[in-house]
């Protein structure tokens, strides 16, 4: 079925649009993410991402995909669109579930396409992002602080899918080091090196 | 005869129409009372049958139950009263009562004889009691349950006398045993008077008095049992001898629960066992297991025995780091194999049953069914490694016997008895890469017999599996195939090319079955005296023409030379690896050397050189050279020159290479590098084992996972969780396993 897409819309995808590419690159999107006056730092901006079907960052986004998903979206003007993050944003701190899909789809933004695991640095900030206390998985700062010492220490170069996956469901059992040294079991089926770090936390008496 | 029935007629005379019913019950009352005070000569049968005939037919039967009632009554009531005079002096009051149950007997029988005309007629009928079991109901009631608490008491009392006698001499046994008698007449609706009343009772005053007997009694835990022993089998006899044979059964069921589990006989039981175990003692552990069937106390056994071996195996002392490291581990060993004999034997001969098929539902509580393999396997593991080594060290000690040709028998049955040990150990990797180590050596420096070595190897295989041999299968073909090779070579060159009196054998080894580092390229650099390098060139080329595909590389250090070396006081042979023996040939052209010189004609690396002039020089039993100035350690200064005051006790000297002159640390890295490829080879395991069930299960749950894998590898070691969780980590890195979206304790395999 042909769509004729709003003008205005159409106007939009030009604003944005890297024209000998004819596709929305990474500084289209920068340019896009500060006019609906966020910041790069804002979670909701891989919301963004998700809903414009971005696989990779570097990849940029098509003319078509750009156009259809908003005007799915029923937006075509910026203000539109903002108000569409705003309620995303208000989801990622109410709706969990939303929040973890967001979560697994930001690995896959996130990785090097040549490489099957996150490099630390970026893992991490990743993880600072996710787990600020306005989002809905509540981790006490101190265990966040030791997980990231631990990794430091351990001289940690990457982190695999599974442990980038396993972290969030640890951190949604354990919010906080009491709740670790509570009902933590090793012979459950973390991955080997959030049991390490069980270990580091007995190790160094924070737990 | 007439098909009619003709109707029996009773003569009118039997009866006494004439009188009225109320003087005939009167009658019977009276000759009730004449009964009981034996006034026998007044009373006529004839009479009293016609009398209690007529009131029979009279239909008087509930009226004469009431006469009968009322006079009986009246009597007993009275002879209560004469035997409560007796209350509370025990012996009296039961004789008495005995008396007086005997003589009412025969009042009650010749009542009973008078009434047999009512009992068939009317108490049939009318479903009543008879005249005799009425009567003994009433002498139950105006009677027994009046005294009963004083018949109870002496009665109880009278049982722990004779306990307390411990003797069933004289006529108390015997009361009793009539007392219960009577009990046991006196019936109730359901069983009878004993069984209701007084059984429960006895049993639980039975219970009191022997623990309070059995308290702080002061006795070393043998008099104990002996004591015990003869407390059950006194009150057996007296239980025999009074009692029927279902409340003895009670009786003795209740006194082994106080026997047995009385605390001062449950501190008792280990040190009865050690007793037992210590001296031998098969009749003494035959009494313990003999005292009860119960399971739970067959439980507590097996544990004291379990604890002794425990205990037993612990005080043997193995001291790994001593410097007679070899005669330790080798002590230790043997000890464990005799200890694990002795208890094998033990508990045999006491009649544990060895049998393994079904624990669980047999019959017979004492069994011996993986008791030792238990703790032995628990104990080893405990041991770790050490163990591990122990072990091996004496196998290799045990082979390396079978060199002189003698004693092969011996040495093959102490190479048997150590199987159950090393079957036991939970790392068997780490065994046979260790007894791989050893049984290289042996090969190589001719220290075993091969026949004993491919026997022995072939046991492991047995045990263990083949898994675990293939490479020392490979080990034993190469030295097989070598000695062909060697006898073949030798036929191929001409005799007079061969060097005088040179026995040359050449070891060809599969470098993928042995373990050892690939040699290195300075190794092959060596220059060999002329001889050796011609016939190590005509070995190689003999060697290229038959296996054509073949690369051929020199492992000197690995060989011996043996020198034929004439000193001042004796004449020895020397076994020392190649290098060494290059080294000390440099003598035939020189009478002193230095350090470089050597280094120069043998192209040695000089840490290698160093390494052999140790061996040579320092040590003090292989001391062939000697150095100038003589200090205890070698300098690039020193001059050496062949030792001629050297000598030995034996013709036969061997010159052992030092472990290496290098920092520890270097030399650990063997071992870690052993210990790396153990690692390696696990998780190589295990990641094949958890594709394999995966592959199959296509699904399963982390712990089921788990414990299928921990099934799979543990013939060959213990899972450990940071093992299967490693390998975890890496199948789903390398996508062959991902989990299930909906459950993370899941997983799947990726095909």
């Amino acid at each position: 079925m042909e769509v004729t897409y709003p003008e205005e819309l159409l106007a939009l995808y030009d604003r944005y649009a890297n024209k000998e590419l004819d596709r929305i690159d990474i500084d289209g999107l920068i340019r896009l993410i500060r006019d609906l006056e966020y910041k790069l730092e804002d979670l909701v901006t891989i919301s963004l991402a998700k809903i414009m079907h971005c696989s990779k960052l570097a990849e940029g986004i098509s003319k078509d995909t750009f156009l259809s998903t908003w005007y799915m979206q029923g937006c075509s003007t910026i203000a539109q669109m903002r108000h569409v993050l705003e309620d995303l944003d208000i989801r990622l701190q109410t709706d969990l579930d939303y929040l973890a899909e967001i979560y697994k789809y930001a690995f896959d933004l996130a990785v090097d396409s040549n490489t099957r695991n996150l490099d630390l640095d970026t893992a991490i900030e990743y993880w600072r992002l996710f787990f600020q206390p306005q989002y809905s998985v509540h981790v006490d700062e101190k265990l966040m602080s030791s997980w990231l010492r631990f990794l430091r220490e351990s001289g940690k170069q990457n982190v695999t899918r599974d442990t980038w996956q396993m972290l969030l469901e640890f951190f949604k059992r354990f919010p906080s080091l009491e709740a670790v040294k509570e009902n933590y079991n090793e012979e459950d089926a973390w991955p080997y090196i959030i049991d390490e770090f069980y270990e580091y936390l007995q190790v160094e008496s924070l737990i | 005869m007439a098909s009619k029935r003709t109707k029996i007629r009773i003569p009118n005379r039997l009866g006494n129409f004439e009188e009225s019913a109320e003087s005939l019950l009167s009658s019977l009352g009276q000759a009730i009372d004449e009964i009981c005070l034996e006034h026998y000569p007044r009373l006529s049968f004839e009479h009293l049958y016609r009398l209690v005939y007529t009131l029979t037919l009279r239909k008087k039967g509930p009226e004469v139950f009431e006469v009968v009632e009322l006079h009986i009554g009246k009597i007993l009531d009275q002879r209560r009263k004469d035997l409560e005079y007796y209350k509370g002096k025990g012996y009296e009051l039961l004789d008495a009562l005995c008396v007086e149950w005997e003589k009412e007997c025969v009042h009650f029988k010749l009542l009973s004889d008078v009434m047999i005309y009512m009992d068939k007629v009317y108490c049939k009928q009318e479903m009543k009691p008879e005249t005799y079991d009425f009567a003994m109901r009433l002498f139950k009631e105006r009677i027994v349950l009046p005294l009963s608490a004083s018949i109870d008491e002496a009665m109880i009392q009278e049982f722990n006398n004779i306990r307390l006698k411990q003797s069933l001499d004289g006529p108390n046994a015997h009361l009793c045993k009539e007392l219960v008698g009577i009990m046991e007449t006196l019936a109730e609706e359901k069983d009878n008077y004993f069984v209701n009343h007084f059984e429960p009772l006895l049993l639980a005053e039975t219970e009191k008095y022997y623990q309070s007997v059995l308290k702080n009694k002061n006795l070393d835990s043998v008099a104990r049992l002996e004591y015990m022993k003869k407390l059950r089998n006194f009150e057996y006899e007296l239980d025999s001898k009074v009692l029927n044979n279902d409340s003895t059964i009670k009786i003795i069921a209740m006194l082994d629960k106080v026997l047995l589990w009385n605390p001062d006989f449950l501190n008792d039981k280990p040190t009865l066992v050690r007793l037992a175990i210590d001296t031998n003692g098969i009749e003494l552990m035959k009494e313990l297991c003999q005292l009860s069937d119960d399971s739970e106390y067959a439980k507590r056994l097996t544990e004291a025995v379990k604890k002794c071996l425990r205990d037993d195996a612990n005080s043997l002392n193995l001291d790994m780091n001593s410097k007679k490291r070899t005669q330790a581990a080798a002590k230790w060993t043997a000890s464990l194999i005799e200890l694990y004999d002795r208890y094998d034997r033990f508990l045999r001969e006491v009649g544990f049953s060895p049998d393994i098929l079904d624990p669980e539902s047999s019959k017979d509580p004492y069994h011996s069914a993986g008791l030792l393999d238990n703790v032995f396997s628990e104990f080893l593991n405990q041991q770790g490694k050490q163990a591990t080594d122990a072990i091996t060290l004496y196998l290799d000690v045990l082979l390396k016997m079978t060199q002189p040709k003698r004693e092969i028998e011996r040495v093959k049955n102490d190479l048997e008895a150590s199987v159950k040990l090393f079957k036991l150990l939970s790392e068997k990797d780490l065994f046979v890469n260790a007894y791989k180590q050893q049984m290289s050596r042996r090969l190589l420096q001719h220290r075993s017999m091969i026949e004993v070595e491919r026997w022995m190897v072939k046991r492991i295989k047995d045990e263990l599996g083949v898994f675990f041999t293939s490479k020392l299968d490979g080990m034993l073909r190469d030295i097989g195939v070598s000695n062909e090779i060697s006898r073949a070579f030798k036929n191929s060159i001409d005799e007079d090319r061969w060097p005088n009196a040179l026995d040359f054998r050449p070891q060809v080894l599969t470098v993928t079955s042995w373990s050892f580092q690939a040699p290195s390229a300075s190794e092959n650099d060596i220059i060999l005296p002329i001889q050796l390098e011609q016939l190590k060139l005509d070995f190689e080329s003999y060697y290229a023409k038959k296996y054509s595909e073949r690369t051929l590389q020199w492992a000197h250090n690995l060989g011996y030379i043996e020198l034929g070396l004439q000193f001042d006081e004796s004449y020895h042979d020397i076994s020392m690896p190649i290098p060494a023996a290059v080294i000390c040939l440099l003598f035939d052209k020189f009478d002193q050397l230095t350090l470089e010189m050597m280094e120069e004609q043998t192209r040695i690396p000089e840490q290698e050189l160093l390494k052999h002039l140790v061996s040579l020089t320092l040590v003090p039993k292989s001391r062939i050279l000697r150095k100038k100035p003589s200090s205890r350690s070698i300098s690039r200064n020193d001059k050496f020159t062949i030792n001629y005051s050297f000598t030995a006790p034996t013709r036969k000297v061997k010159v052992q290479p030092v472990a290496s002159i290098l920092p520890p640390s270097r030399s650990d890295s063997n071992v870690d590098l052993v210990q790396d490829s153990l690692k390696r080879e696990r998780l190589n395991e295990t990641n094949a084992a958890i594709v394999r069930l995966l592959k199959s299960h296509q699904r399963l749950s982390h712990n089921d996972l788990a414990s299928l894998v921990a099934e799979e590898v543990k013939n060959r070691f213990p899972m450990s969780s940071s093992l299967f969780k490693k390998s975890m980590n890496y199948l789903m890195e390398k996508e062959y396993v991902q989990r299930d979206p909906e459950n993370l304790s899941i997983y799947h395999y990726i095909s």
